[in-house]
């Protein structure tokens, strides 16, 4: 779990920022950013990589096709790289074990590991967070690698 | 063009890195970060989002066999996101219509698209042919980025 120590550190530094790559139908790989962190899964109680996406966007209906991510958290030359199977927990999507009346406790701790602040002050965006149909995307990772990048940085003056 | 012009204000901002991912046999994407950079195609003159790429990196075998690759470039909130085909130029990846001998000056300009300045580009250039070095050029052919 050392790799996920060090999306934690990172997070922290860079307001959980990361890079999400998914997949189209035809193999090619949107990217988007999001807010991302580490929290335990809501039923197997695993650490999971975790952050919200809002119903609207593009990257939901790609993930329920093929739920398999990519995501990238990089403070400066320092990354890590975190892949693995996506599950969805959301007003559209409903997740196995996890009754749906949970469904906003979830989001709110999601955007508290995420972004910071707590479980309580997420609270009152409930309602937006209704609204907009905010799901939960909670990645298992599979496949965790880190590094700074290339031997390059040496010639760097 | 306008979006590119949006990479090389972030190229600018913070050394060029990027996150750039390739594609394994199975379809999922392998992330690595890079410096990247804007410059012009070295034989159509259009230009391209280009990095240099170790000869062993597992990112030049999935190129070579699948090229195709999403860079972003990213600083606080601010990004672009650039997909495109990717072509070559290196030791072991001849480029159509580009002389091989001119592979030393392409990585060259393709450091400095990044931000990169060197006080020896000779030196520069034998650690790029020891490490077997190939430039990296992404076709812009999806540009993209945060509202606003």
């Amino acid at each position: 779990v050392t790799g996920l120590d060090r999306v934690r550190e990172l997070g922290a530094r860079e307001s959980g920022l990361a890079v999400v790559f998914t997949s189209r139908a035809d193999g090619t790989v949107p990217a988007s950013i999001v807010n991302a962190g580490v929290l335990d899964h809501p039923v197997t109680g695993e650490p999971v990589v975790a952050f919200v996406a809002r119903g609207a966007v593009r990257k939901l209906p790609n993930l329920r096709a093929r739920p398999r991510l990519t995501i990238v958290f990089r403070s400066g030359w320092v990354w890590v790289a975190v892949e693995g199977v996506a599950e969805l927990a959301g007003p559209d999507d409903p997740l196995a074990g996890l009754e749906p009346a949970h469904v906003p406790r979830l989001l709110r701790d999601v955007y508290a590991a995420a972004v910071g602040g707590t479980r309580d002050e997420w609270a009152e965006l409930d309602g937006v967070m209704a609204a907009e149909r905010h799901t939960a995307v909670l990645v298992r990772p599979a496949l965790v690698y880190s590094g700074a990048p290339s031997t390059t940085r040496t010639y760097v003056r | 063009v306008g979006q590119l012009d949006r990479v090389r204000e972030l190229v600018a901002r913070e050394h060029g890195l990027a996150v750039v991912t390739t594609l394994r046999a199975d379809g999922s994407a392998s992330a690595s970060v890079v410096n990247a950079g804007v410059l012009d195609h070295p034989v159509t003159g259009d230009p391209v989002v280009a990095f240099v790429a170790r000869g062993d990196a597992k990112k030049l075998a999935n190129l070579r066999a699948r090229p195709r690759a999403t860079v972003v470039f990213r600083v606080g909130w601010e990004w672009v996101a650039v997909e495109g085909s990717a072509e070559l130029a290196g030791p072991d990846d001849a480029l159509t219509g580009f002389d091989p001998d001119a592979v030393p000056e392409l990585l060259r300009d393709v450091f400095a698209a990044a931000g990169g300045t060197h006080d020896d580009w000779d030196e520069y250039d034998r650690a790029m042919a020891a490490e077997r070095r190939t430039a990296v050029l992404v076709r812009p052919e999806r540009v993209y980025s945060n509202p606003g």
